[in-house]
């Protein structure tokens, strides 16, 4: 499941020992890829909060490794996904989903998927709440002790990208929204940045989540366990959409079914 | 149809196992090359493997000594079926000796590609190979290829010198599909045989010869057990066909099994003469109990001891398996198995004037019932049953860290068999109720304006969720008892601020768990907006998977239990609830939940939970109840209060 010069993780140990008849020496073993996902989702909402989604993702060298692995030992192409792309969300119902290049190691994994998640959004009087991170959320801070005595190993280099653009249900404007920012990690050892936008009636959050380095020693832990923390305070927040007074345009009470 | 019926009537013949096919009473045209042509093609259907022959001969030749002679041959379809190539003999050189192990592989064409014998560690290629490894107690043969279908073939057999069991037959291992199989088991004429068949209406062919009489049993298309999620173990639901003598000898103890009273006689016997405890331990039992006057509290001190004292070591070797070390042993060495420590706490209560009884158990949880009618060894374990006047204590003897009295999932809710002086007597184990099971958790949360919180919780625990909670602890230290609890908390991030493990080691049925948490961002904050999850602790988020037509009974939930949850979360300052979880309620025959949040009077917010399950197990008709039941509960469990900074 591994193409070609993709070194396995159980092999990233740092070091290996290169055999030959002259001067063997220690080399350093480094990975030969990142672990890569992007997504796009586009998403909107019924009247009763449930979020229909149409996803397109795609997965590259540790991430498609990793993704082989548990297609191959999923039941059902559905169960794959449920598990390994839409984790975050509490109940899945699926209209469609298919998965490209399962065997064409040297191309990117690719999914689609056409769901709804009941009562994916929270609607109270006249608010819409949601989270707009609907995949690929970083729920908890992986890093629970508070101190260590030794180094954190990531094993590879991390790259995810995460779009999503909702839809903002007609007669509603967007009241809030969570603001951007951008967050690095020390000696460039690799940022979180998000960006939030609303142009028309869409509202568009792009999310990147870059680790450049794999190894942090004790000393940096702290800035490795803040950097999580960060990240899950940041997409636990929600948007909020206030349905548009009467005077704020024609199209009052505007679900048209 | 024509081909089995003189398949099976010339098959009770001849009754050799090995040796070709057509010795062995085969219709003409059974294939002996097992080729995958000649697999029956329904049988293949959903199949990852299928068992193409399962023979199994039990030649007893008197109530000490039998031969068991096995021979399976299974048709690996695809790389999901390869464990259908792992096989396993136990034996031990004393009561069971193996005299015969044979492997081999076939190629789909039924050509042989590989032969193993029961010495052969032989060096085979990396891709297909098989491994053959022996501790003394099992011998696993791993017969594996790289090119699918294959069949493999592996075939033993067992001298049994001391006899106390006769087989349970499952043709159907793992709910496997199987084209044909057969037991037979062949006695003495003056030989009582006992059967039970369990899963289906199979009476057995009975043929005298002589001296010897046969039973046999066979069965053939056998279709796939489909489990579904969450169902009785395999065991349960395919065909069994359980053996067992009436008369047995193990090692010179002879005895009788036809009916639970002698069996339990039986046992009784070995112990006989093994309650006797030296002079110092006799007088440290009265200084226990002296002064003490309730019949249960001089229980519990020598429980209590007993679990200071001893510990577990498993030691079973021939009758040793049955016959339990004597008191003395263990008062001097400090440790037993199950069998040597009940017998000693039995001596210790003898010594205090309070008679007890060892009770054989089947232990484990969710361990298949004890066929209540067909008196037989269907044990592995024994406890201790004293008998008091209000009610009867059960005591667990191997666990240090038990609370007194409680038998959790090991052993609670099924049959034991009671060895009285009057020999045996089926009896059943208390089942817990609900209500004896809780997790209740008061915590306060103080929420500041940043959207921080410290967060202080108390959690009592009692009867068998004390039991998965303790249990975890008390073998840990300090360090690793915190460690145990930072990955058990299940919030996004926090810092655990401070922990009481005190009652952790006082093996009592109730304990309280309190510890305090810093959470740096417990309420996310929109602009003027904060986002109040209400469910601080123990969310459940898993959703069961959909079942068509679901047939088998429901079994997911561990025991009856009770869940109750009061979280208090006092607001900042100038804050005001916008939106608020409506009530949510939902109940099912098998157990209820209700979900609601409270703006109480002094502006706290109060959340109440509820998740009692009365019933553990419930039937198939119940699924998509138990799927909606979840989903609510998934559901609630997420609910927020939205708060507004004024």
């Amino acid at each position: 499941m591994r193409p070609y010069n993709l070194l396995p993780p159980e092999a990233l140990n740092g070091k290996g020992w290169l055999v030959r008849q002259d001067n063997p020496v220690w080399i350093p073993i480094e990975a030969t890829g990142r672990y890569k996902h992007r997504s796009l989702v586009n998403a909107s909402f019924d009247e009763g909060g449930t979020l229909l989604a149409n996803l397109k993702a795609s997965d590259g060298d540790y991430s498609a490794l990793a993704k082989r692995h548990d297609l191959k030992d999923a039941d059902e192409v559905e169960d794959f996904v449920r598990d390994a792309l839409l984790a975050d969300l509490n109940e899945v119902l699926f209209e469609s989903c298919t998965v490209d290049n399962e065997e064409e190691v040297n191309e990117l994994l690719k999914t689609e998927a056409v769901f709804s998640v009941p009562a994916y959004a929270q609607v109270a009087g006249d608010y819409i709440y949601f989270n707009p991170t609907p995949i690929g959320r970083v729920h908890e801070n992986p890093l629970r002790l508070p101190e260590r005595t030794f180094p954190v190993d990531l094993t590879y280099p991390r790259q995810l990208m995460y779009t999503t653009q909702f839809k903002i249900p007609e007669g509603y404007a967007v009241h809030e929204k969570p603001k951007n920012l951008r967050y690095k990690l020390p000696v460039d050892g690799g940022h979180y940045q998000r960006v939030i936008e609303v142009e028309g009636d869409i509202l568009s959050i792009q999310t990147q989540f870059v680790v450049k380095r794999t190894v942090f020693p004790p000393k940096q832990y702290k800035y490795l366990r803040q950097f999580y923390d960060t990240i899950v305070a940041t997409e636990a927040e929600q948007v909020v959409l206030k349905r548009v007074s009467e005077s704020d345009g024609e199209e009052q009470g505007g679900i048209d079914l | 149809m024509k081909r089995f019926s003189i398949f099976w009537m010339t098959g009770l013949i001849a009754l050799v196992l090995t040796g070709s096919a057509a010795a062995q009473g085969f219709p003409p045209d059974f294939d002996e090359t097992f080729a995958v042509s000649s697999l029956n093609p329904l049988l293949m259907l959903k199949a990852d493997a299928v068992v193409r022959l399962d023979l199994l001969h039990f030649e007893v030749s008197n109530p000490g000594r039998a031969v068991r002679k096995v021979r399976r041959v299974v048709t690996v379809l695809n790389a999901d079926g390869r464990e259908a190539g792992e096989f396993l003999v136990q034996y031990d050189d004393r009561l069971r000796h193996l005299k015969k192990l044979r492997g081999l592989i076939r190629n789909a064409q039924g050509k042989v590609i590989r032969k193993l014998k029961k010495d052969d560690i032989g060096d085979y290629s990396a891709i297909s190979g098989y491994s053959l490894y022996d501790d003394n107690r099992v011998r696993v043969a791993q017969l594996y290829h790289d090119t699918y279908p294959y069949t493999v073939e592996f075939e033993y057999e067992i001298l049994h010198d001391g006899l106390i069991s006769w087989p349970t037959w499952y043709p159907q291992y793992k709910g496997l599909p199987v084209e044909y199989g057969r037991y037979v088991v062949e006695a003495p004429s003056n030989l009582e045989m006992r059967y039970h068949v369990h899963g289906a209406e199979l009476e057995p062919d009975v043929f005298t010869r002589g001296k010897r009489k046969t039973l046999s049993w066979n069965v053939s298309a056998l279709s796939a057990l489909d489990l579904e999620p969450f169902s009785p173990s395999w065991e349960e639901q395919v065909i069994a066909v359980y053996t067992a003598p009436a008369a047995f000898e193990i090692e010179g103890a002879r005895g009788k099994m036809d009916s639970w009273q002698a069996f339990g006689r039986w046992y009784r016997a070995l112990s006989v003469g093994r309650t006797e405890l030296p002079p110092e331990a006799r007088r440290e039992v009265q200084q226990l109990v002296a002064g003490l006057t309730d019949p249960r509290e001089k229980v519990r001190r020598l429980y209590e001891y007993l679990q200071q004292k001893t510990r577990y070591v498993n030691i079973s070797l021939g009758l040793g398996g049955w016959q339990p070390f004597d008191a003395t042993y263990v008062y001097e060495r400090g440790y037993g198995d199950c069998k040597a420590l009940t017998n000693y706490m039995l001596a210790l209560l003898e010594e205090a004037d309070i008679p007890s009884f060892p009770a054989l158990i089947r232990s484990g949880g969710r361990a298949p019932e004890v066929l209540p009618n067909f008196p037989s060894n269907q044990f592995d374990h024994v406890i201790l049953s004293v008998p008091l006047a209000a009610d009867t204590v059960w005591l667990e003897c191997t666990n240090q860290a038990k609370a007194f009295g409680h038998l959790g999932t090991f052993t609670e809710d099924r049959y034991a068999l009671l060895v009285t002086p009057e020999g045996g007597e089926l009896v059943r184990t208390p089942r817990s109720r609900a209500h004896e099971n809780q997790q209740t958790r008061r915590a306060h949360v103080d929420l500041a304006s940043s959207g921080s919180a410290t967060a202080t919780v108390h959690t009592r625990y009692t009867g068998n969720q004390q039991d998965d909670v303790r249990q975890n602890l008390v073998l840990r230290s300090g360090q690793e008892r915190k460690e145990w609890l930072l990955e058990n908390i299940d919030i996004g991030s926090f810092e655990l601020v401070n922990v009481d493990f005190s009652e952790v080691d006082a093996k009592r049925l109730s304990f309280e768990l309190s510890f305090q948490l810093k959470l740096p961002s417990y309420a996310a904050r929109t602009g003027k907006r904060f986002f109040l999850p209400v469910n601080l602790l123990g969310r459940w988020s898993y959703i069961p998977p959909k079942v068509e037509e679901r047939t088998q009974p429901v079994a997911f939930f561990p025991y009856a239990f009770v869940d109750t949850d009061t979280i208090r979360y006092t607001l900042p300052e100038g804050v005001t609830v916008e939106a608020m979880p409506e009530l949510v309620e939902a109940e099912t025959s098998f157990g209820r939940y209700r979900a609601e949040v409270v703006l109480e009077a002094d502006g706290t917010l109060a959340y109440h939970r509820l998740l009692e399950i009365t019933k553990a197990t419930f039937p198939a008709e119940e699924y998509d109840a138990f799927r909606d039941f979840m989903r609510q509960i998934s559901q609630a469990d997420r609910a927020q209060v939205v708060l507004v900074k004024q």
